[in-house]
């Protein structure tokens, strides 16, 4: 155990969003265990790397957000909403 | 022979200890030796010469021996006790470390070839302090710092070298160290020793006389393990602790491209960084296919066991990235204000992973974003009144919202701070509750938000 257990654990489910029900959280997970890996091996060809993957390199980034067209519920949504706000405030 | 199960059917090739030395060369071999977490002892079968003069290879020989011996009678016990396995654990530190110390002081003396098998074998140190924790019961940091004390010799021994000859100069063994030594610092919570040690490297970058060679000039070029990891632990620097994302996204942007696909666990912990830091510095977006590319394929479990890092990290960026990258997308301030900041699960993993305060940031460009929608919306209007932007996203409620003093205070609050960051051309009038925006170009695409 490391030094930084002096909250209560408690466990339970883990909620990727927000539910209704208060979520139990496992305070076990600030510890230390979260750590960056060994490698199994030290050494792999240059060209095994993601730099050199076509896949993946040139997959990563899209163009920046500024350009995305977005339509959407949410847009939608928006959009009826200002309709609605102007109306009332005309 | 440690290992008193040695058949002679076994073919095992003869290595002597002290050749190494002699000849001033390592080899698979060599570092076999040392691989203690391996468990199970190399087939090369190792000696050393008697007239092989020297106390201090002597003892390392020895205490090789001594520490195989106890490795192979405690893995033969069937049934190990609580307090044999805490002795068992707490005499391999202790000789492990004796080793790492009569090496330290041979390495001194030798020139670069030593630096390889060094590195090992104080990585095993390392890790053998992740193995003594699950059997200590009391405090853990007494190992992890004489573990620090111990790999800070070897650092110290290779950043100081003063030979002119390039070629076996130890300097370039400096990052191996380094890695070791942000992993033991982090073991340690301590931000300031990370801080120090970093300064420090820096410093020595940028000497006039003599500059410290780039880590892909090092001998991190061979390793490149050792570089991606050099270059995580840089980019989690200036990103987690410094706020300095722009630096931080090339360390990891580096580091990603320098991995293999195959490391997943090492992957998803530079991923994890990556992609809030590259919305911060760049405002770029990961392409939503390579996470499901990544991550899409496979089905994710509701109820992952959070002690089981490797399944919660994949699941976050399979599920909770993606839904945060579709609110930067679309400006959905509600719906990232759940992910992010009610959602208490998420706020585990991000203080867990040192995004707490990136994350907020990040609030900032999707409130942005928000505003800017609106603005579209609303025909480009230059004015803009605060209840409609306040109002907007409680779109579909059939309950009438009701606007306070309070939450419009606020709004007006945040838009203030975007306006002083220059990501919003206007102003505000308190007066009459709007905002004006700029005619032209009210949203001005910035590169770099700090």
């Amino acid at each position: 155990m490391s030094a930084t257990t002096e909250q209560p654990k408690t466990t339970g489910e883990q909620e990727i969003t927000t539910t209704e029900k208060p979520v139990t959280i496992n305070t076990k997970s600030l510890e230390e265990d979260d750590e960056f890996e060994d490698f199994p091996v030290d050494q792999w060809p240059a060209s095994s790397t993601l730099k050199e993957s076509k896949e993946f390199h040139t997959n990563l980034w899209e163009e920046s957000w500024d350009d995305v067209e977005v339509d959407d519920n949410f847009t939608s949504g928006l959009r009826e909403e200002i309709a609605k706000y102007k109306q009332e405030h005309q | 022979m440690a290992n008193e199960d040695f058949t002679m059917n076994e073919m095992k090739s003869i290595v002597d200890f002290g050749d190494y030395f002699r000849d001033k060369y390592s080899d698979d071999s060599l570092v076999r030796y040392f691989q203690y977490h391996l468990r199970k002892e190399s087939t090369t079968l190792y000696m050393l010469n008697n007239e092989f003069q020297d106390d201090k290879i002597k003892q390392v020989f020895e205490l090789n021996q001594r520490i195989w011996s106890n490795i192979t009678t405690f893995h033969s016990v069937p049934e190990r006790g609580k307090k044999m396995a805490l002795q068992y654990h707490k005499e391999l530190f202790d000789m492990i470390d004796e080793q790492l110390l009569l090496m330290n002081r041979i390495a001194e003396r030798e020139s670069r070839w030593i630096l390889y098998p060094l590195f090992v074998l104080a990585r095993e140190l390392v890790m053998l302090v992740k193995e003594l924790r699950k059997h200590l019961s009391f405090n853990l940091t007494t190992y992890v710092e004489r573990c620090g004390r111990s790999v800070h010799r070897s650092f110290t021994l290779c950043l100081n070298d003063r030979n002119p000859n390039k070629l076996e100069n130890r300097r370039s063994g400096v990052y191996l160290f380094i890695n070791l030594e942000f992993k033991i610092y982090h073991k340690l919570n301590n931000r300031d020793m990370i801080k120090n040690l970093v300064k420090v490297v820096k410093s020595r970058q940028e000497d006039r006389f003599e500059p410290l060679m780039s880590c892909h000039e090092s001998l991190c070029s061979i390793y490149n393990s050792q570089e991606v990891t050099y270059n995580y632990y840089m980019g989690q620097y200036y990103g987690c602790i410094e706020n300095n994302y722009e630096k931080a996204f090339e360390y990891l942007n580096l580091a990603y491209l320098g991995c293999n696909d195959g490391y997943k666990s090492q992957l998803n912990k530079i991923l994890i960084l990556l992609i809030p830091f590259g919305l911060l510095s760049h405002r770029k977006l990961v392409h939503q296919g390579l996470l499901s590319k990544l991550y899409g394929g496979k089905k994710l479990k509701s109820n992952v066991n959070q002690d089981n890092i490797y399944e919660n990290d994949e699941r976050m960026l399979g599920q909770l990235y993606k839904e945060i990258i579709k609110c930067c997308r679309t400006g959905n301030i509600v719906r990232y204000d759940n992910l992010v900041t009610i959602t208490k699960s998420n706020q585990i993993f991000f203080l867990r992973n040192g995004l707490y305060v990136s994350m907020q940031l990040l609030r900032e460009l999707v409130l942005l974003r928000y505003v800017e929608i609106i603005y579209q919306l609303n025909e480009k209007m230059t004015i803009i009144p605060l209840e409609m932007i306040y109002i907007a996203k409680f779109y579909g409620q059939k309950k009438k919202v009701t606007i306070t003093t309070e939450a419009i205070n606020e709004l007006e609050c945040e838009l203030a701070c975007l306006i002083s960051k220059k990501m919003i051309k206007g102003y505000l009038s308190h007066g009459n509750k709007c905002m004006v925006v700029s005619k032209t170009d009210p949203f001005p695409n910035l590169k770099i938000v700090k």
